[in-house]
């Protein structure tokens, strides 16, 4: 019997238009997948066709796999409800039991293989013209069965037990997507929440192992990530063991529940009552029927009538969506999964807990924004249709009420509906705030702002109703409806996400800057930006409901021919006359958003970013070997109009030529918005003798040779200034904005020769643009040229310089040195700088709203320059600051400044920068953290401390230009900061930052888009230094000795105070001092090991 | 008052021609439309009721264009479609105010008092304010008609409105219909011949989406006096008599099969006349066009 329901099944629904456009839209996902996943790999020794990939992609499902069991699994049982087929059937002499049996191993069996859509398309991937052949390699076929098998089949079959047990116990096609979309949430929750750090609860809990592959691929090499099956760790074991039981236990209720009575019987009990009452109600109501019908209404047709009905219409149709216990449910277990979000998953969201700040709170928009949006379009879809989901459109359908009136009324039902999830977030975000002690720091604002506007809020639910509006309008098909508005809906996140769409602009509803609210400055120019896309998607947005009103099928269903009628009456004259005004209004936007962003913002695609980068290196590459003079001194100017995004400026730039040929020609590279308005060499005002103002480079000759060792002086007048709005940080002109400036002197200055910033680092960007890959991405520690220029500025000496620098009134001005001197004219606030004593060339400038606190320590003057409403920490900041300055005085050396500032930054920038006289460390770095734990303890302690010790370094080491140069830079001061962890809180605070460390190292190093070199060679990339470079040099203090290895390391850097260091003569230094063969072996294993060559590197 | 349907017909995409040049003048009253399943008369129906289009033809009540002007109609049109559903979670009384409040009654007092009166001649005041998804398919189609009945309309068609009822439940529907039907048009839709000879002061029989006949039902039924006769057969010799006569109906009574014939004369000895019936000029009419 069982076999003989299957059979029928198969036969009667597999090669259905449902199931075959599901598995086209699954070979579909099955490409467009791995491209993604490709890309999230950015080593360029990945395959695209490589078979992690293939594992990510299987975990994950993706949304039209989950869309699909949705869809197609529910109907095996609830067809003979909907159908009323069971009325019939049930009364065979079939097994209950094996009919529910047959019935489930068919719904099963058909998303399996409807599921190998998936697969195929993963096949195809290589003939789909997606990348180069090089791209790709032998198809692993052992490897994707094997994916299939530990994840497509489990997941599937979850997915399977979970509709059909909710079908069976709610007898409802409708619950089965319910829960499904719960399982849904479940995992972008997982995944959402999982952070950095490895916590087993969250990997059980993902209920598709997701997390678990993609960790498990992380610490995978390139070669094991093109050819390896996945290794079954016990975790995920554990995993796949969880799930499978729940999927059983599901199906086994679901088993033990069904029979055909109980399952045919949906309103027994209803209907009992009406047919008693019916019978009792005939006899004494029979008399009335001989009364006349004499009783005539008055009847209104007016347009306020309408009106009116609009609104009495649209409660009534907000009490018919809230009024089941099913949206009750649905509503209960989404905002209980809110309030368990903000009350323990905010806490780690970034790099420990964080005191309770209202950011915080709104993130739940973000976490639950995509579900929300789903179901609140599904939502709607059912409620377009209703009248015909229900066979009762004849009836309203012949009413005498227009179109509009009927279907906005469910736009603004559920646009209420929708307020509702809003209103609850912000109410729990309130509270929890509220419980967290964070009463004070509720910004009702932000709160209105985030929750109700168009950041991923209410507003953006509108918009995305307006769309279903205007689909269901044009398909007049429900499932089309829902099939079209919610594949649009995640193809158009997963594009931009995935960086296929890049301008946000051909992204309905996107608005810039969602993700981007600073605790310093808020939205910041992403408030302009957001707003002016909304305004353009709110244009559209009201297209669409005319469009939708003017196409919607009244009466029976007729052609599209016949429906795309734009004379027909539908829509009034009025109507139509707005939606013509709202398309120019549309078309104009669209044109202002290109003009500001495109244009005057500069945006431009990745690939055109990439030919131009590709273009400069082959034009002026030779620029690498010519000689040009260095930065010797500077003198700036500079006057910053934060609110206009603007600086004007004067440099004057001690040039000296310290090689031994004489310079003719001075080539320099300047930003982008610079407007120079004078140039002159040694007093002389000089012309380009050419310039590519596309590349941005200009070629000056010098009024006379610059002789070998002499020197000249470059004075610069200019004038920079942004215009536009960005569409993403990317865009984001940071050095200029209107509160919370922030950018290297570089962003100013030029650039002298070759502009290394511009060359095309990643080799699989380089090979697309038929660039020779990168062998390092800094220079070699063979390379003569060099190993004498400056790693922080190879364009530069060692410099001294003043800077004065002014501000509006309300900001205060930053730059590196001693502030030597403030003051205030014409309303501005003047800051005059001065760097006395040479120093490396990295310097940075800045402007916010920040307020001051300043103490005096032993070693120095501490200023904390902090945002006002930020002080949370400032008492133990300065407690830090005191002992780490110590920390470096007293092992190190003396602390080379006599005054320093801690500042705080906007989260736009890197975490920490350390430059004369400045530690600037951004919002995140723990100006909001919650410091009670010993973890957020250690955080500050180490990242105060790791600044410190940089600027020692950067004082008292000429550091070269060659490889390993960020063991100076970068992995010493980290692993000096952890002994002063160590001293300050214990060893077991140390523990928790090199866990977190080799987290970040196991994480990134597979992704190196280069390949990982070993310590000894690195050539920067941004993960090593920081993460194992700071482990292998703890590793070692801890095995030396920390005073011992101390010594050995301050005569070595005594004996080389004056030259160009590279890290292989202190690692070979190393070497000679180490006191046993196995110190010996410890040194080379940490710093001079590549897994990928597994050998000892020789460069 | 009449209702002016001309020369209307439909051709569906997928080739089936549901009207073809249909014309008809509806009068006050209550009109039969009679036809087997099939037929076109949902489609007529829907037609007037302003639910679909036709390729062809005109539709006219009181002035009104009806392809040009539906919303015109809709403020006078009441209508039950021969299958409705309605919404799960409302109750009758709820869903009827909504209703009537969509045929324009503002006024929520007469608004009310017109629901309680319509639930009351229905049968449903009782369970009023049960959810609809409760309610048996008798239920459902009393509310249908109660809710074609609110407002004032002038035109209410009603498409095989007494599916589903209970004799009590029929006369009453009966007597409510040709209550209203002394001041309105009421279009009856249905393929049960009794209804219309019971209701009906006019009809047309429809058949292949072409209207066959006209008059009213006592015309039509005269139009056969003396050509009508009865007699009963084996059954094995039913296919002999289907060959040889004019044959439009066969059922059984007493166990026995009883055959129908017109004829102008008596066929042979064994047939006795039978006074005409509506339902014997249906069948002919029938059997003529086939």
């Amino acid at each position: 019997m069982i076999a003989k329901i299957i059979k029928f099944e198969l036969q009667s629904r597999l090669f259905g238009r449902t199931s075959i456009l599901f598995f086209l839209m699954l070979v579909f996902q099955g490409i467009w997948y791995t491209k993604g996943t490709y890309d999230y790999y950015a080593n360029d020794a990945v395959l695209m066709n490589g078979a992690s990939i293939f594992y990510r992609n299987f975990a994950g499902g993706g949304m039209i796999m989950v869309i699909m069991v949705a869809i197609v699994t529910g109907t095996a049982l609830y067809k003979d409800l909907q159908h009323k087929t069971g009325y019939w059937l049930f009364t065979y002499p079939i097994p209950e039991k094996a009919f529910f049996l047959g019935r489930f191993i068919s719904g099963y069996l058909l998303n399996v293989l409807i599921a190998t859509g998936y697969f195929f398309g993963m096949l195809l991937v290589p003939y789909v013209g997606l990348g180069p052949d090089s791209v790709f390699g032998d198809a692993p076929i052992g490897q994707m069965i094997h994916g299939f098998i530990i994840f497509s089949l489990p997941n599937l079959f979850l997915l399977t037990s979970v509709v059909l047990a909710s079908v069976v116990i709610f007898k409802r096609l409708a619950a089965g997507y319910v829960f499904v979309m719960l399982i849904v949430v479940l995992f972008i929750v997982m995944e959402s929440v999982s952070g950095t750090n490895f916590n087993p609860i969250l990997f059980l809990v993902d209920p598709f192992g997701f997390l678990l592959a993609s960790e498990i691929g992380k610490t995978m090499t390139a070669l094991e990530k093109n050819t390896a099956y996945l290794e079954m760790t016990d975790y995920f074991l554990l995993n796949r063991l969880v799930w499978l039981s729940i999927s059983t236990a599901l199906f086994v209720v679901a088993y033990r529940k069904f029979s055909f009575k109980y399952f045919i019987n949906k309103n027994q009990k209803q209907t009992s009552l009406p047919n008693q009452v019916t019978s009792q109600a005939t006899s004494k109501t029979t008399s009335k029927t001989t009364q006349p019908y004499a009783f005539i209404p008055s009847l209104s047709f007016s347009t306020k009538a309408y009106l009116q009905k609009l609104i009495n219409l649209s409660i009534l149709e907000f009490k018919n969506i809230v009024r089941p216990w099913g949206f009750k449910i649905v509503l209960g277990i989404i905002l209980l999964m809110v309030l368990l979000q903000n009350l323990l998953f905010n806490a780690t969201y970034y790099i420990g807990a964080q005191v309770a700040v209202t950011s915080n709170f709104t993130l739940c928009r973000l976490t639950f924004g995509v579900f929300i949006i789903m179901i609140v379009m599904l939502w709607a879809g059912e409620l377009f249709f209703k009248d015909k989901t229900v066979k009762i459109w004849q009836i309203m359908d012949a009413l005498p009420v227009p179109v509009w009136v009927t279907q906005l009324s469910r736009f603004v039902a559920i646009s209420g509906v929708s307020l509702i999830f809003s209103v609850f977030f912000i109410l729990i975000g309130i509270v929890t705030q509220t419980i967290q002690g964070g009463a004070d720091a509720i910004d009702l604002k932000l709160y209105v702002y985030d929750l109700l506007g168009y950041n991923w809020g209410w507003l953006t639910y509108l918009l995305h109703i307006a769309l279903v509006f205007f689909i269901a309008g044009i398909t007049g098909n429900r499932f089309i409806t829902h099939l079209v508005s919610i594949g649009y809906f995640i193809g158009n996140i997963i594009f931009f996400d995935m960086g296929i769409a890049e301008e946000l602009r051909f992204g309905y509803a996107l608005v810039p800057g969602l993700e981007d609210y600073s605790n310093v400055i808020g939205y910041g120019i992403f408030e302009t930006s957001a707003f002016w896309y909304f305004v353009m998607w709110a244009s559209l947005a009201i297209i669409f409901i005319l469009l939708g009103i003017q196409f919607w099928g009244r009466g029976s269903v007729t052609s599209f021919r016949h429906r795309f009628n734009f004379a027909s009456s539908q829509l009034n004259v009025s109507g139509k006359i707005v939606m013509v005004i709202l398309v120019g209004i549309f078309a104009y936007l669209q044109y202002f958003i290109y003009e500001n962003v495109n244009q005057k913002n500069h945006f431009e695609l990745e690939v055109q970013a990439n030919a131009n980068d590709a273009e400069y290196e082959r034009k002026y590459g030779y620029l690498q070997t010519v000689t040009q003079p260095k930065y010797d001194d500077l003198q700036l100017q500079i006057d910053l109009f934060p609110e206009q995004n603007k600086a004007i400026y004067k440099a004057k730039i001690q040039l000296e030529n310290a090689s031994l040929k004489t310079i003719d020609t001075l080539f320099l590279n300047f930003k982008d918005f610079l407007e120079i308005k004078k140039i002159s060499l040694n007093n002389k005002v000089v012309e380009p003798i050419w310039a590519n103002e596309e590349q941005l480079i200009w070629a000056y000759l010098f009024p006379s040779k610059l002789d070998s060792n002499t020197v000249a002086i470059l004075e610069i007048e200019a004038e920079k200034q942004y215009e536009g709005f960005p569409q993403s940080p990317d865009d984001m002109a940071l050095d200029l904005i209107a509160n919370g400036s922030f950018g290297s002197l570089r962003e100013f200055l030029p650039v002298i020769g070759f502009d290394t910033d511009k060359m095309l680092k990643e080799n699989r960007k380089r090979a697309e643009q038929g660039l020779e890959k990168l062998s390092s991405r800094i220079p070699k520690v063979a390379d003569k040229i060099h190993s004498k220029s400056d790693i922080y500025a190879p364009d530069a000496n060692w410099i001294t310089g003043k800077v004065i620098i002014s501000t509006n009134s309300q900001q205060v001005a930053i730059s590196a040195g001693n502030l030597t001197k403030k003051w205030k004219v014409n309303g501005r606030n003047y800051f005059e700088y001065q760097v006395r004593q040479k120093s490396p060339f990295d310097w940075y400038l800045g402007s916010s709203e920040l307020t001051i606190s300043a103490q005096n320590t032993p070693f120095g003057k501490v200023e904390i320059w902090h945002h006002t409403a930020h002080n949370y920490n400032i008492v133990y900041y300065h407690e830090i600051m005191g002992k780490a300055l110590k920390f470096v005085s007293q092992n190190l050396g003396k602390y080379p400044f006599s005054e320093v500032r801690l500042v705080e930054i906007p989260f736009y920038y890197d975490d920490a920068y350390a430059f004369p006289n400045v530690i600037a460390l951004n919002e995140k770095q723990g100006w909001l953290a919650d410091t009670s734990a010993i973890d957020e303890k250690a955080y500050l302690h180490q990242s105060i401390a790791a600044e410190a010790c940089k600027h020692w370094f950067q004082q008292n080491l000429q550091i070269a230009n060659v490889q390993g140069a960020d063991m100076w830079q970068t992995a010493l001061p980290e692993a000096l900061a952890l002994q002063f962890v160590k001293e300050q809180l214990g060893e077991q605070a140390v523990r928790t930052l090199i866990t977190k460390k080799q987290t970040v190292y196991n994480r990134e190093r597979h992704n190196d888009s280069n390949g990982e070199p070993p310590l000894l060679y690195s050539d920067s990339p941004d993960y090593l230094a920081k993460s194992k470079g700071a482990i292998a040099f703890y590793d070692i203090i801890q095995t030396v000795g920390f005073q011992e290895f101390l010594q050995n390391f301050l005569t070595w850097q005594k004996n080389h105070q004056n030259n160009w260091v590279q890290f292989v003569d202190f690692y070979h230094s190393l070497l000679n001092l180490s006191t046993s063969k196995a110190e010996r072996q410890k040194i080379e294993t940490e710093f001079n090991f590549s897994e990928k060559e597994s050998t000892p590197q020789n460069n | 008052m009449a209702l002016e349907i001309k020369n209307l017909s439909k051709r569906y995409p997928n080739g089936v021609r549901a009207l073809q040049d249909v014309s008809l003048t509806i009068g006050k009253g209550m009109f039969g439309l009679l036809g087997q399943n099939g037929a076109g008369k949902s489609t007529l129906m829907r037609t007037i009721a302003t639910l679909q289009d036709a390729d062809k033809g005109t539709v006219h009540f009181e002035g009104i264009d009806t392809f040009k002007n539906p919303h015109e109609l809709r403020q006078i049109l009441g209508y039950l479609p021969q299958e409705f559903g309605v919404y799960p979670n409302v109750s009758a009384e709820e869903l009827l105010s909504h209703i009537a409040d969509m045929k324009g009654i503002t006024n929520p007092q007469e608004r009310q008092e017109q629901v309680e009166e319509l639930l009351h001649r229905v049968n449903l005041y009782k369970v009023r304010k049960k959810r609809l998804d409760g309610y048996s398919g008798g239920m459902k189609q009393r509310f249908g008609i109660a809710q074609a009945l609110l407002g004032d309309p002038k035109l209410i068609i009603v498409d095989e409105p007494t599916a589903g009822l209970d004799p009590t439940e029929r006369n009453r529907f009966y007597n409510l219909l040709s209550e209203i039907g002394e001041n309105t048009i009421v279009i009856l839709s249905t393929h049960i011949v009794e209804d219309v000879s019971t209701l009906c002061n006019d009809m047309a029989i429809i058949g292949e989406g072409e209207v066959l006949l006209t008059g009213s039902p006592e015309q039509i039924e005269q139009s056969l006096e003396g050509k009508v006769w009865e007699k009963q057969i084996e059954k094995s010799e039913l296919e002999s008599y289907q060959q040889n006569l004019h044959v439009i109906s066969y059922r059984f009574h007493l166990g026995k099969m009883l055959i129908t014939v017109i004829a102008e004369d008596l066929p042979d000895g064994d047939f006795w006349a039978k006074s005409p019936t509506l339902e014997d000029a249906y069948f002919h009419t029938l059997y003529s066009k086939n």
